[in-house]
């Protein structure tokens, strides 16, 4: 794989200034490298080790979940919002009237080219945006809407991850556990150690 | 076009952010430190000794992640112009290579007009107008402005696919090896102030068992390397006391 091409592709670009996708990435770089780091910790038993780490891995395919589901309903309420916000900007109002005339976008679905036909709103507007960022040319207006559904999707993301992730984990990480066999092991473990310390402190 | 309400300054601030997923990323692990210690803490089917200990290593974990995105976004910055690749960047006889000095110093001078405007609250419209009149005096050939804006563009392309890697590599590797070292000693220590708490107030070593065996299970990472630890400190003094048996 090339380094440099990589580096300077569009798609990649548009992936890294995508919110949504950049933190769906990120989440799933958790649910691999958090519980490798947990198997090279040296100072824990074997069982252990195996407990948490596929607790740390389904917990973080939880967020995952969690976080595609809600995400989309945020960008496009940002995108909705930034609108109201924006209304009587001239200048986000001349942008919005561009996206009155139905586009017909060629896009790629696997390895056909199918046409599109784009009718305002939300998608639109992102193929707009796309375009112009690789044309090098997002003018003032376009970024003050893109900013609105980055606002509200860091609000997603922080709703979705930070409180809505660690609530629901508590209703599906146990019955996940248990299904794959590895509850019943640490609570045995967990019996095991009990009884040792019950024996010494006799 | 009058004066801009706190929601469009706000919408205007993240539209003009290119790091994004640093941003993000930053917002995530700061809510997290607060609201996963928060809802453990709020746990009650935990007991008050393991609540605290989960939740201290949650809130850790969020205070290790925050320095770590940041370091790894200022060595993006540092390193993206590297990758660039100026082979991308020619119109027709024009090369990057002869020009890449010139627009560089254009592009600080940009940089610096930019944060000064900002300083006296200039819109973002003033800005942007500001920083055209750069480019207009500085380069009067339209072919030599066109291939200024392709490098500003594959610049801000590199950016933030540099960014994006530096904040995949921290989530990757950096945060969770850095839990892996600073955690265990950190525990550690708190184990032995709450044990010495306990002894001085009489309370049995057993309920330091308890709690070992009593740990929340949504919580997340380094449990076990301290619970192991918890259960060996626990049983050593007893073991210690049975050695003369």
């Amino acid at each position: 794989m090339n380094v440099m091409k990589v580096m300077n592709n569009k798609t990649f670009a548009h992936i890294a200034t995508s919110t949504a996708s950049s933190i769906a990435i990120a989440t799933l770089l958790k649910s691999v490298g958090r519980p490798t780091f947990i198997y090279l910790d040296k100072n824990t038993k074997p069982e252990t080790k195996k407990y948490s780490a596929s607790k740390e891995f389904f917990y973080q395919l939880l967020c995952l979940g969690i976080y595609l589901s809600i995400i989309p309903l945020f960008k496009k309420g940002g995108y909705e919002l930034a609108k109201k916000v924006f209304k009587g900007n001239t200048d986000v109002e001349k942008l919005f009237e561009e996206y009155k005339d139905p586009t017909i976008v060629t896009i790629k679905k696997g390895k056909k080219e199918v046409k599109k036909a784009l009718n305002g709103g939300f998608e639109h507007f992102y193929y707009a945006l796309h375009k112009a960022e690789d044309e090098g040319d997002v003018k003032l207006p376009m970024k003050k809407i893109n900013g609105g559904v980055v606002a509200i999707s860091n609000l997603g993301s922080v709703l979705g991850l930070a409180i809505l992730a660690p609530q629901l984990s508590h209703l599906f990480l146990h019955p996940i556990m248990k299904a794959v066999g590895l509850d019943k092991k640490h609570d045995e473990h967990k019996e095991h150690e009990q009884h040792k310390l019950n024996v010494v402190s006799k | 076009m009058g004066k801009e309400t706190i929601a469009q300054k706000i919408f205007t601030k993240f539209g003009a952010i290119d790091s994004v997923a640093y941003v993000a990323s930053l917002f995530i692990a700061g809510a997290k430190g607060i609201f996963r210690p928060i809802f453990t803490m709020m746990d009650k089917k935990q007991d008050p000794d393991s609540k605290k200990y989960a939740a201290t290593r949650e809130g850790l974990t969020e205070v290790i992640a925050i320095p770590s995105y940041f370091v790894f976004e200022q060595a993006a910055k540092k390193l993206a112009p590297k990758f660039l690749m100026e082979n991308l960047v020619e119109h027709g006889t024009l090369k990057l290579t002869d020009y890449r000095t010139q627009f560089d110093s254009i592009i600080k001078a940009q940089k610096n007009k930019s944060k000064e405007l900002r300083k006296s609250k200039s819109t973002y419209e003033e800005i942007e107008v500001a920083l055209k009149n750069i480019v207009d005096t500085e380069l009067k050939d339209e072919p030599v402005q066109r291939l200024f804006k392709d490098y500003k563009s594959k610049l801000k392309t590199v950016n933030a696919t540099t960014s994006f890697v530096g904040v995949g590599l921290a989530t990757l590797i950096a945060i969770p090896a850095l839990c892996n070292l600073v955690m265990p000693p950190v525990m550690k220590a708190l184990k032995n102030h709450s044990s010495k708490k306990n002894i001085n107030n009489g309370n049995p070593i057993k309920n330091e068992v308890q709690t070992v065996t009593n740990l929340n299970s949504s919580s997340n990472i380094k449990s076990n390397n301290t619970n192991i630890l918890n259960v060996y400190m626990a049983a050593k003094p007893n073991a210690g006391m049975k050695v003369g048996m």
